[in-house]
């Protein structure tokens, strides 16, 4: 006997089976997904309403800088978010600050192509800007003069003068609304701080669930004006839009991971106070 | 000139004067139109070489591989710097054949490179889990209110919680909005005026180890 | 939907990915060898063309010979490697560097701090008269709480007698902040997971027997590494 109690046996319990616990637990609730209603926070309820509010016809700036990590949580709300502002004659240009969005670009044009009412024309509904490097530096400079940092041409080597999109669009102070994907990087302060404030665009972001504490700040001197927050925002979006998917799916297998991590930290707790109760240390 | 001025004084005069240039410029119009121009070719001039630069991790990584594979270092993980190399070989023998966005570099990165990704960055909800039974504890109030907290908040994000207790999602709202936010506000604060603070004793020329 | 040769390749990786959570072993190395080839490659493919397309091609053109200097700059970054020459690398770092503080201290100023403490903290922003009960005593707390735990950062002082109040109601509230972190940390980290999941390995419905395949054998592979003591299990 080691003399340990059952309880300081209990807190050891090798993290290999913790893990198995919540592989187990996220398998079963993705392969028999039950419905849950939930209410729509403030924060998807605001940024639906800025999408909203952006008027039809308008040219919109979109940092389209998702990553691998943040895609399936991201991706309903970026794409649905796209729809949105081609449903109304938005015109939108995009770039993006970080590689892996290279390879997602193309993926969610496809998918926005076959949700939209209509065909969506390169070069008059959307262009593509392309990878811009050197992070806030290239985004300063970018945000400053597009042709000057893009050599006046498009990801496939185009001119972009010779699409109608870009007539007029040179700088940050050409987008009135603006939206930038930052994925897991916690960009959104440096996009607040370059582009937001510098040249009055009304700024909106996609993020990931981590990056909402240091959001809150920016949202609440306006400087931000809404943020579709990871997987939730995902979710409330898709629910405010009636198109029910792949976040509305995946939300309720986090719903019972989340769960599983309460009962742990309860659990642990309690086996904590009763060894220690009992002389453990 | 002597090795000491070439080497190290002049690299970090540069950054003195295009920074004390870049910040000036901002705060003064009639500088900015003297100095504006150039200043913005060379921020134009950063986007490229900072394109470039990153190569220079890639060549490290590729350096130090080839070192374990020609002297036979941590046997036997040598042999896995073999297949770091295929894969690399691999991945930019696609995309210089097809493009950054052909049909066999987008198969690479579909299949293999972004579900990679997501598994490596998934594993740390495993690590959080076992954290979460092992370490925090409701000791003093410190810690309660930290485990509260994060708590209150973990439950306001999951329908699960929220569907059938709806009171979850304003006091989430309220915490967020409040005592998260001023607590947040002075930590931006705090490390605002710490980096500004680094910036300023680089381009002051009192941190030497900045260019490495 | 069919089951590609593509979906079995990323369910593959993921299942051996995932065996880092059983310990270091060759299964997981092997992987984790693979991932890092090809990010490494593909990061480089990328950056290296944006240097070349931006550059190099654009040097090429009427007008612009002036790139060769990012494009001789750039060149300079790879005297890093070698010893003799790593000085030049300083350079192109140093026009980097100079850009990089410039833009983002001239902007924190205002929108971290200014506009963020101050504004942020007095009306019209944070009203305490002629706005109702609640929103005032909000934002009291909020004006309180920021600046106690702007107090808290203040290393350079003793705080004792009543002034430690300050300093420990600061701590709170910063404490608070984290633990809103953490949660939102906690809950996307699952969020990670239920989506490579759902992504790479259950969906679609008929990927999933090959997944179940792929566990089993890379289960029995991780028994018999354990067993045969090429990996430790402790």
């Amino acid at each position: 006997m080691s003399g340990k109690t059952i309880w300081r046996r209990a807190l050891d319990l090798d993290h290999r089976i913790i893990a198995t616990g919540i592989f187990l637990i996220i398998t079963y609730m993705i392969l028999s997904p039950i419905e849950i209603p939930f209410p729509v926070s403030s924060y998807g309820q605001q940024y639906y309403d800025f999408v909203t509010e952006v008027p039809a016809g308008t040219t919109v700036g979109f940092m389209m800088g998702d990553t691998v990590a943040t895609k399936p949580q991201l991706k309903p709300s970026t794409t649905i978010t796209m729809w949105m502002l081609y449903e109304k004659n938005c015109k939108i240009v995009y770039w993006y600050d970080k590689v892996e969005a290279v390879g997602l670009m193309n993926e969610y044009i496809a998918v926005v192509d076959e949700m939209s009412s209509r065909e969506l024309v390169y070069g008059v509904d959307y262009i593509d800007l392309g990878f811009i490097a050197g992070t806030e530096t290239g985004a300063v400079a970018f945000l400053e003069n597009i042709r000057g940092v893009t050599g006046g041409v498009d990801v496939n080597g185009d001119p972009i003068d010779s699409f109608p999109i870009m007539e007029g669009v040179n700088g940050g102070g050409d987008f009135a609304y603006g939206i930038a994907n930052c994925g897991c990087e916690c960009t959104e302060p440096m996009y607040i701080r370059q582009w937001g404030m510098p040249y009055g665009t009304e700024l909106a972001t996609i993020n990931c669930a981590m990056d909402l504490p240091a959001i809150t700040l920016y949202l609440a001197t306006g400087q931000l004006r809404a943020t579709a927050n990871g997987l939730l925002g995902s979710a409330e979006f898709e629910y405010l839009t009636g198109r029910l998917g792949l976040a509305f799916g995946q939300i309720l297998a986090v719903s019972f991971a989340g769960l599983y991590f309460v009962i742990l930290v309860v659990l642990g707790n309690v086996f904590y106070f009763i060894d220690r109760s009992q002389g453990g240390n | 000139m002597s090795d000491e001025m070439y080497k190290s004084t002049i690299p970090f005069w540069i950054i003195t004067i295009l920074g004390a240039l870049t910040i000036v410029e901002y705060f003064f119009p009639f500088i900015g139109n003297i100095v504006g121009g150039p200043l913005e070719m060379l921020r134009t001039y950063s986007t490229i070489l900072a394109g470039a630069a990153y190569g220079i991790g890639t060549a490290l990584l590729v350096a130090n591989h080839g070192r374990r594979i020609v002297r036979r270092t941590m046997a036997p993980h040598w042999a896995f710097s073999i297949v770091f190399f295929v894969s690399i070989i691999v991945t930019v023998g696609v995309m210089l054949i097809g493009g950054q966005t052909g049909p066999q570099a987008q198969w690479v990165f579909d299949y293999i490179l972004a579900p990679s990704g997501q598994c490596l960055y998934s594993t740390t909800a495993f690590f959080i889990s076992t954290a979460g039974y092992r370490i925090f504890r409701f000791r003093n109030l410190d810690a309660t209110v930290l485990l509260c907290s994060g708590l209150l908040i973990l439950v306001s994000v999951l329908p699960l919680f929220t569907g059938p207790f709806p009171f979850f999602v304003p006091m989430a709202m309220w915490l967020n909005n409040v005592p998260v936010v001023a607590g947040y506000r002075a930590f931006v604060m705090g490390t605002s005026f710490g980096s500004i603070g680094l910036g300023l004793r680089i381009m002051l020329q009192k941190h030497p180890e900045a260019l490495g | 939907m069919a089951v590609t040769i593509g979906m079995l390749v990323a369910s593959w990786m993921c299942v051996m990915l995932y065996t880092i959570l059983y310990g270091d072993q060759p299964i997981s190395r092997f992987a984790e060898h693979i991932y890092m080839g090809t990010t490494a490659g593909y990061y480089a493919y990328v950056n290296l063309r944006f240097y070349w397309d931006k550059g190099i091609v654009q040097m090429m053109e009427p007008g612009k010979i002036h790139f060769i200097i990012p494009v001789i700059l750039g060149i300079c970054v790879y005297a890093r490697l070698y010893t003799p020459t790593r000085w030049v690398y300083r350079y192109p770092m140093a026009i980097l560097m100079g850009s990089m503080l410039g833009v983002s201290i001239r902007t924190t100023v205002f929108s971290q701090i200014i506009d963020q403490f101050i504004l942020g903290n007095l009306p019209p922003l944070a009203p305490i008269v002629g706005v109702p009960a609640g929103m005032a005593i909000n934002n009291l707390i909020i004006i309180f709480g920021s600046i106690c735990a702007t107090v808290f950062f203040v290393f350079s002082h003793d705080f004792a007698g009543p002034t430690r109040y300050i300093h420990r109601i600061g701590r709170l509230f910063l404490l608070c902040s984290f633990g809103a972190t953490y949660g939102n940390t906690t809950s996307y980290r699952y969020e990670l997971m239920a989506g490579t999941m759902i992504s790479n390995m259950l969906r679609p419905v008929e990927l999933l027997p090959y997944t179940l395949g792929f566990i089993v054998v890379v289960a029995i592979a991780l028994v018999v590494i354990f067993k045969m003591g090429i990996a430790s299990w402790d």
